[in-house]
């Protein structure tokens, strides 16, 4: 490898380098702790769940539920964990296909409050047909089930009725990393949630 | 505090510290990839458990272990694992899920019939720690990887049968590179301590002569005793082919040993131990069996030391020499630092020597219809080391460097004899001896690193390497000559780290399979997080490790290194 080559690729790289270097001069963060656990919410929520992309031609919409367990996490920032379950008819033959998601991510709540909330995070999500549903086993690989990691964007609205208790209706996109492309998601939700403080 | 049963035992012996999945640093699948993450310069992946480290000080990585590749026993070293029994908090729980992205998800409602690729790979592991009551602890895990599995399931497949790929794992029909079921039970108390591990499931070794995997499943018992300074360890080993249709094979290893030393600190301390070791392995087909008893002895020191001349001064001085399966090795290494100010150079030494003993029994492999495929350890192998540098301290940037220089003699070189393919494997025969020449390495290595605050941190480096000598063309993994990378950590005060690298490698060559195998000039990526829970007793990890970037092969039989996911969590209660 020639020199020249290695020090315009050492230039880029410290390129890449400065804006992070300039970050580095911001004051420290400790004794700063988040503030997970010290208020809960807990939602049930009913969702429509609508396969995007390659998903299209192997499944059709189908309903499903999911609970949500949120917490404050830092300043407006909250935590939250999802599990949601869906059962789906495969387009060839019409089998049921149990479809699940579930994962940690974080939502921003200080926007106006008729305004979304935006959320993010990282999911894990599941595909499988039962044995009675499928008795030949004709998939062999989706009897096993297929997990797949993937990332979500949401938006949620939250609107409260009155103390503890609270309605929300959301959307989410699930980008599940797959190959050669992501395999891609969408859902609606209306939820009702209890607040613990 | 009761001392745990691992501190005890390290304290005897003196073990080298023993990688993590769940330690500090990006998640990985093994403590190997974590090693690739952070000097991915030295690193070739053969397959998803095992990779050759070249060009650090030597050509070959030195260890416990022989240098090259090929394990102590001919086809098999493995131990249970013993990082648990460094643990203190009565409850530790640990799970890491892994995926290789590489498959299409629903692929057998979208395609016809019968055109489905086979499902890729996940990665499972965990395992629990328990201590039942002060000084005792219990353990169980699972070690589990599917990962860089893939382009060698068609000759897998072909060895076990289809119908059996259900067997041949704890779970799932991936026939994973290792599925290993593991528990064991660890006690201290004062002067005595114990421990029983146990280790059983399946896992498949490739040789790096032949090209050839090899399954394996059995189990591995490993007993430890320490009373005062004395430490009695007795393993035994047995693993069967589950392929008897491809070929029977059988290994079988009894071994014990008696140690006795002074490791009243770390900083000074000797060890001796002597022992009886019988092992035989035996093959219709595959490999030249052989049954040997044998005396393995060994002796180490070590020696640290902190001189207080125009400022302190440490040294170090560590050696051992050993004779076990035959082969005799021996080092020494020798290294002071300056410390105490902003400038602290530091110089090092090391040197080796190996040589097989009477009755030493060479490693061959039959190829149907290529030959044999035979490994033989050098006589008289050696090589020493130089290396100088510096580490310059300051208020908010660090920098240093190092120079190395390095000859070794006898470095094993292939010499082929032919080449072939089986159900999609490629296979070589030949013999892997020493070079007649002398292999030279220099290597540069210099960083800076920046941030004041230890979670917030930036660090560039490169590196340059080059090897000199008549076989410097022959040997088999020739290393990136140069590589460049940016490293940094931040912490948020939500108690969420984020660390990430960026690696540009140059080009590396492997040599030996025809033609020569050319790994283009790439990048390496690597992005974790980290969330610990309040009271700090539950640690969140997710990684994406090589997320952008093409699928890059380092073998020509190997599996590429390509986009995987891993989430973890670790909880001690």
């Amino acid at each position: 490898m020639p020199f020249p080559r290695l020090f315009r690729q050492a230039r880029a790289l410290i390129r890449i380098a400065v804006l992070p270097a300039g970050c580095l001069l911001l004051p420290g963060t400790a004794g700063a702790h988040s503030a997970l656990f010290t208020a809960f919410s807990l939602e049930a929520k009913a969702d429509y769940v609508v396969p995007m992309g390659n998903l299209r031609s192997a499944l059709e919409p189908g309903a499903g539920m999911g609970l949500r367990l949120s917490s404050p996490y830092y300043g407006s920032l909250g935590a939250f964990v999802f599990l949601d379950v869906a059962r789906m008819a495969a387009r060839s033959g019409a089998l049921p296909v149990l479809f699940g998601g579930g994962g940690p991510g974080l939502e921003w709540a200080g926007l106006p409050a008729w305004l979304p909330r935006p959320g993010g995070g990282a999911g894990l999500y599941l595909a499988r047909i039962g044995e009675d549903d499928d008795p030949e086993e004709r998939y062999e690989f989706l009897h096993g089930g297929e997990s797949e990691f993937g990332l979500f964007a949401s938006l949620r609205w939250e609107a409260p009725l009155g103390r503890r208790l609270a309605l929300s209706a959301g959307a989410r996109w699930d980008e599940i990393l797959t190959s050669p492309e992501s395999s891609r998601m969408f859902s609606a939700s209306l939820g009702i949630g209890w607040r613990w403080h | 505090m009761a001392l745990s049963p691992g501190k005890w035992l390290r304290a005897l012996v003196l073990a080298a510290p023993l990688g993590s999945a769940a330690g500090e640093g990006i998640l990985a699948e093994s403590p190997l990839q974590a090693d690739r993450l952070e000097r991915p310069g030295n690193h070739f992946l053969l397959d998803g458990s095992q990779g050759f480290v070249a060009g650090r000080h030597f050509y070959q990585a030195r260890g416990a272990e022989p240098p090259f590749l090929w394990p102590a026993d001919p086809f098999l070293a493995y131990a249970p694992d013993t990082a648990w029994l460094d643990d203190t908090a009565r409850v530790r729980m640990r799970g890491l899920l892994g995926n290789e992205i590489g498959d299409a998800m629903l692929q057998e409602l979208r395609l016809p019939a019968g055109e489905a690729e086979d499902n890729r790979t996940p990665c499972t592991e965990g395992g629990v720690s328990w201590s039942l009551r002060p000084g005792w602890r219990l353990h169980a895990g699972l070690d589990q990887n599917d990962h860089f599995s893939y382009s060698t399931m068609p000759v897998r497949q072909a060895m076990v049968g289809e119908a059996r790929r259900d067997d041949l794992a704890w779970f799932g029909g991936n026939i994973p590179p290792r599925s290993l079921a593991e528990a064991g039970v660890g006690f201290a108390d004062g002067m005595r301590a114990a421990s029983l591990r146990f280790a059983r499931g399946w896992w498949w070794t490739p040789s790096p002569v032949s090209g050839r995997i090899y399954p394996w499943e059995g189990r591995t018992l490993a007993l430890d005793l320490g009373v005062g300074r004395a430490r009695l360890a007795l393993k035994h080993e047995a693993w069967d082919s589950p392929a008897p249709g491809y070929y029977a094979a059988s290994w079988r290893r009894a071994d014990i040993r008696l140690s006795w030393g002074a490791p009243d600190s770390a900083s000074r301390g000797w060890r001796a131990e002597a022992g009886w070791e019988r092992r035989a392995l035996r093959s219709d087909s595959a490999f030249a069996g052989f049954a040997r008893a044998d005396i393995p002895a060994a002796f180490r020191y070590w020696r640290k030391d902190t001189l207080a001349a125009s400022g302190p001064v440490r040294v170090s001085l560590a050696g051992s020499a050993r004779v076990a399966q035959d082969v005799f090795a021996a080092e020494q290494t020798a290294a002071w630092e300056e410390g105490g100010g902003g400038f602290r150079p530091f110089q090092r030494f090391d040197l080796y020597y190996r040589r097989p003993m009477p009755g030493y029994v060479p490693a061959v492999e039959y190829l149907s219809g290529l030959g044999e495929a035979v490994y033989r350890e050098a006589a008289d192998a050696r090589g020493g080391a130089a290396a100088a540098g510096f580490l310059r301290k300051g208020a908010f940037i660090e920098s240093g460097g190092e120079a190395a220089w390095s000859g070794e003699w006898r470095t094993p070189v292939f010499r082929p004899d032919a080449y072939g393919e089986r159900d999609g494997s490629l296979l070589r025969a030949g013999t892997y001896a020493a070079s007649s020449h002398a292999l030279w390495n220099g290597t540069l290595e210099m960083h800076v690193g920046m941030g004041r605050d230890p979670d917030r941190s930036l660090r560039l480096e490169a590196g340059w390497r080059r090897f000199y000598g008549a076989d410097a063309g022959r040997v088999e993994f020739r290393p990136s000559r140069w590589w460049a990378s940016v490293r940094g950590s931040w912490s948020f005060p939500s108690d969420l780290r984020a660390e990430g690298r960026l690696n540009w490698m140059g080009a590396k060559e492997v040599r030996g399979w025809e033609p020569v195998f050319r790994v283009p000039a790439h990048f390496e990526n690597a992005l974790g997080l980290s969330q610990s829970l309040p009271g700090e007793r539950v640690v969140l990890r997710f990684s994406l490790l090589h997320a952008f970037g093409a699928d890059l092969r380092e073998q020509p039989d190997g599996n590429p290194l390509r986009f995987r996911v891993l989430g973890g969590a670790e909880a001690v209660f």
